[in-house]
This record gives C-alpha cells, structure tokens and sequence, in this order.
C-alpha cells in the first residue's frame, strides 16, 4: 500500500487484499455512541423509503451530514446552482433546529432567560451527532453565546457571540484558521451581520412608499408579511453571495451567480426537508407508523427539491468557470466590500 | 430563517446602532496572532518582543492621560497584547511541532492504524465491491529495515473491501 506514504501524501486508496484486520474496540466510547446513534437515526430516515435512494441519501445529508452518500448526479446540481452549502451540516442546519426548538419552548410558555437551558445540550448533541463540521461548531457556540445573554442578564448581541466563537475555536485548533469551511462560514456570517440589515431595508423601502396605508385589510397584511419574507430571503442571497462569491473564485475557480435565484428557491424547501426530518426523529421515536408517515412526506419535498435545481442548473451563465484571481484581488474586493458598507450604515444612522 | 437574523430584524434600528462590543476587538487581535504563529513558528519569541513594546507604549499612553480613560486605556490596550502573545505562541509551538513530525512519514512501507471516524459509505464503481471514505490513525509504521515504530498522524483513506467482507468499522485496527 504504502508506495502512497511514501511519497508523503495524506490519502490513500485501498483495495481487497491490502488490509488485514488485527482486532477490534480501540476507539473512545463516546465515540463509538455517537456513531451508533448516527446509524439509528439514518435508518430511522430511510424507514420505508428505502427504495427512493436518491432522496434518502439527500435527507441524511442534510439532516445528519452524511455528505459522501450522495448520489454524484445531485453534487454537480449542487454546485451548478450555487445551493452545496445546504448539503453539508452548516449554521443552516444548527439555526433550523435552534428554531424549531425555539417555537417548541414558546409553546410550552419557557421563558427567553431559560431557553439555553434547553438549547445548548440540544445544539450541543446534533452537532456531534452530525460530524462537528467547523461551520456546525461555529453556529453552536454563537447561538449558545447568545441565547446565555439573557441568562446572565446581558442583552444578546450577534457579533459578540460571533468574536467569543471565533476566540473558542481558534484556541481549541489554531489549524481551523487554514480550513476552508472555517474561512467561509467566517466570511459568510460577517456579510450577513453587516449587509443583510442593509439590503432589506432599501429593498423594503422602496414597495413601503407605495403601500403604506393607515388601516391595512387581513389580505393586505398576509401580503405585507409574505413581501417581507420573500424580501428577507433575497436579502440574505445576496449578502450571502456577495461575500462568499470572491472565496468561490479564489478556492474553485468559478462564480455562480445563480446563487441568488437558487438560495430563494431551495433554502424554504430545505426548511421543510429538515422540519419532516426533525418530525420524523422525534415524533417517529415513539412509533415507527409515524416516522415512516414524515419519511414519505420529507420524499414529496426532496423530489420537489430535485426538479427545482434541475432547472435552476439550466438557466444560462448560472455558473461561469474563471481563472482564480489573485490574493490581492480578493483582499481588495473586501477592503471596498467593507468600506461601501460602513458608509451605508453610517449615511443610515444620520438618516435615523 | 435563521432565529439570530430574524431577531436582528425585529430589533428596532436605534438598537443597532455603535455600541462596545470588546470582543470583536479581541477576536480580531487573537486571529492576526494565530496567522502570525502558523506563518512564523519559530518566531514566537517575537511575538513577546511585540506584546512587551506594546506594554511600554501603553504605560507611556496612560502616563500622559488622566482618570477613568488611563485606566480603561490601559486595560484593554494590555488585554490586546497578552490575547496576541498567547495566540502568536500556542499557534507557533503547535505548527513548529508539526512540522518536527512530518519526515517519520517518509520510509513508511507497512502501516498498523486504528479508524478514527465512522466509515463513510460512497457509491462504488464496481459491483463486487463496496466503497467506504474513512479517517485513520497511523498508530505504528515499518520502514525498509523492518522494524515497528510508534507515530501518531491522521490520513484519510478511500477503503474498498469485497462485498460480504468484514466492512471497517470505527475502533478497528488493522495491518495496511
């Protein structure tokens, strides 16, 4: 085998007849828990849609970060339409479920300075569970920085958790700093904290100055709440666009402006994958009729998923293959990225 | 949508507005010492060099203001330092042993590991095979001469076994 290491490289391929197992029980036994927990969650997911693999390999990777079950039809699509990120466990995923758990305490009358007591084992446990990807563990300290605010009487504030996040990682594995899922969910996040707000307003304000009337009918107002929501979708495509799209072009050599049109159209799909998924988990454990009922529906909106980046992929100049600029190049597009935001902000707060 | 997002949202603007947040400075200071220490290993010494000018100008800083601002000043200023010298020196003594290891990889001919992650399964090419992508922990080598010796170093392994063979699991060693 070992003509690989000894050219130094850190992969190696293995074929039958090259291995021989010597003895077994090595591993930790946390470990070894997570991973049993792993494969019973996984085939708690695939319960009676064991014939759609296609789909079952999608819902466990999105669900539960097995990224190398999925079929390679469905990773091109992926990066076609800009939409891999929602393949792998990501702060996505950690939100999500930070949400759904957030509704589920409401209902049940928790107050907001005890919900971390709730979220953090929660956050905490998915997030092993799913692999510790370095944007998942980025997203589990931030909301349980954040959601520890209240608690300890402080008010909750984005970009401190973010900072303590950053801090916690980076002394746990300074290496993180190299990672290129660090740098993206990194980037990525500055970009929504400081540019989301700004789009959503600007794009808000420009159907405000037509539709603002004193007494709004039911109808009006269910249109003003879906407004806003497709408004805060887009906002967030495009913020999130706008500071990732240099890393694309740095580490792949390619920009996928489509990005944005994909986000829209896949992240509320991929809500309520991940909503039937988490159903299925919680609700299914007591009875497998229940799992299996979740299993199908999350299959319907896995295939509505399918066909939507499949036709996302054929819109023209979706994806365009660059040559990878250069450092510099990239260093200066958030040197102007940061100092057109900062002005915007700044002419927003004299407005205020 | 992301719960920390939509509250930033349902927050009135006024909220938004500046206001300290110590720990943005912080993290920013702790990154650049981390670049620092993975970029110059060996040089963690002038990273105490740095934090110490930095404790100087700082003392001459506060000397020349007066009240409650020298003392914030001084504060964080040698907050900053101490978070920059310890990452410049944790990152650079993890690197400069890092790269103390690397070359007892090289003779390598036969290697013991244990699996260090639950084997992945990946679609496989081949009918009468099955394809896992696994992490392994080189636990022992041996090298032309034909002797065992200890490591510790992680590869990533794409593993194929016949179908209906023993498949790798986490926790397993094996002889490669």
């Amino acid at each position: 085998m070992t003509n690989a290491l000894a050219t130094g490289r850190r992969s190696l391929r293995i074929y039958p007849r090259q291995a021989e197992y010597m003895s077994s029980g090595h591993g930790s036994r946390l470990a070894a828990w997570r991973y049993q927990a792993r494969a019973r969650t996984s085939a708690q997911l695939a319960l009676s849609v064991e014939a759609f693999q296609v789909e079952v390999a999608l819902l466990q990777a999105l669900l539960l970060g097995h990224r190398a079950r999925l079929h390679d039809d469905i990773k091109d699509l992926g990066a076609a339409t800009g939409t891999l990120h929602v393949f792998a466990v990501s702060g996505f995923h950690v939100g999500l479920i930070a949400g759904l758990m957030i509704v589920a305490l409401g209902a049940f009358g928790v107050s907001r300075v005890h919900w971390v007591i709730f979220l953090a084992p929660l956050l905490i446990a998915y997030t092993v569970l799913t692999g510790a990807r370095p944007s998942a563990v980025r997203a589990c300290i931030m909301a349980i920085i954040y959601f520890l605010g209240p608690a300890v009487g402080r008010r909750p504030d984005v970009p401190s958790a973010f900072a303590a996040a950053a801090i916690i990682i980076l002394a746990w594995d300074p290496y993180q700093l190299m990672d290129v899922g660090f740098i993206y969910s990194f980037v990525v996040v500055v970009g929504l904290v400081s540019l989301y707000l700004l789009f959503f307003g600007y794009i808000d304000g420009l159907w405000m100055r037509d539709s603002m009337r004193p007494d709004p009918s039911a109808m009006e107002t269910t249109m003003i709440s879906l407004r806003k929501y497709v408004i805060g979708l887009f906002a967030i495509s495009c913020a999130a666009w706008l500071s990732s799209a240099p890393l694309t072009a740095l580490f792949f050599g390619r920009l996928t402006p489509i990005a944005i049109l994909g986000n829209i159209v896949i992240i509320p799909l991929t809500f309520l994958i991940v909503l039937c998924g988490c159903l299925s988990l919680v609700l299914g454990s007591c009875a497998d009729v229940i799992a299996e009922i979740f299993n199908h529906a999350c299959i319907i909106v896995i295939k509505r998923f399918i066909a939507g980046i499949k036709v996302i992929s054929l819109v023209p100049l979706g994806r365009i293959e660059i040559n990878k600029p250069p450092s510099g190049g990239v260093f200066l597009w958030y040197t102007l990225l940061g100092i057109g935001t900062a002005v915007a902000w700044n002419r927003r707060f004299e407005k205020e | 949508m992301d719960p920390l997002i939509e509250d930033a949202q349902a927050t009135p603007l006024s909220s938004h507005g500046p206001r300290r947040r110590p720990l943005v400075g912080i993290a920013i200071v702790f990154v650049v010492g981390i670049a620092c220490g993975l970029s110059w290993p060996k040089a963690s010494i002038a990273a105490l060099c740095i934090g110490g000018a930095a404790l100087i100008v700082n003392v001459f800083v506060a000397w020349s203001r007066t009240g409650a601002t020298a003392g914030a000043w001084t504060r964080s200023t040698m907050l900053c330092a101490c978070m920059f010298m310890l990452a410049w020196a944790s990152a650079g003594m993890r690197q400069a042993r890092s790269l103390q290891d690397t070359p007892s990889w090289l003779p390598a001919i036969d290697v013991r590991g244990i699996i260090d992650t639950d084997p992945e399964k990946v679609v496989s090419r081949r009918a009468d095979l099955e394809s896992w992508f696994l992490r392994l922990r080189v636990v022992d080598i041996r090298g032309a001469e034909g002797s065992w010796q200890p490591v510790d170093h992680v590869v990533n392994v794409y593993w194929n076994s016949r179908v209906g063979s023993r498949r790798p699991v986490y926790g397993d060693e094996w002889e490669i």
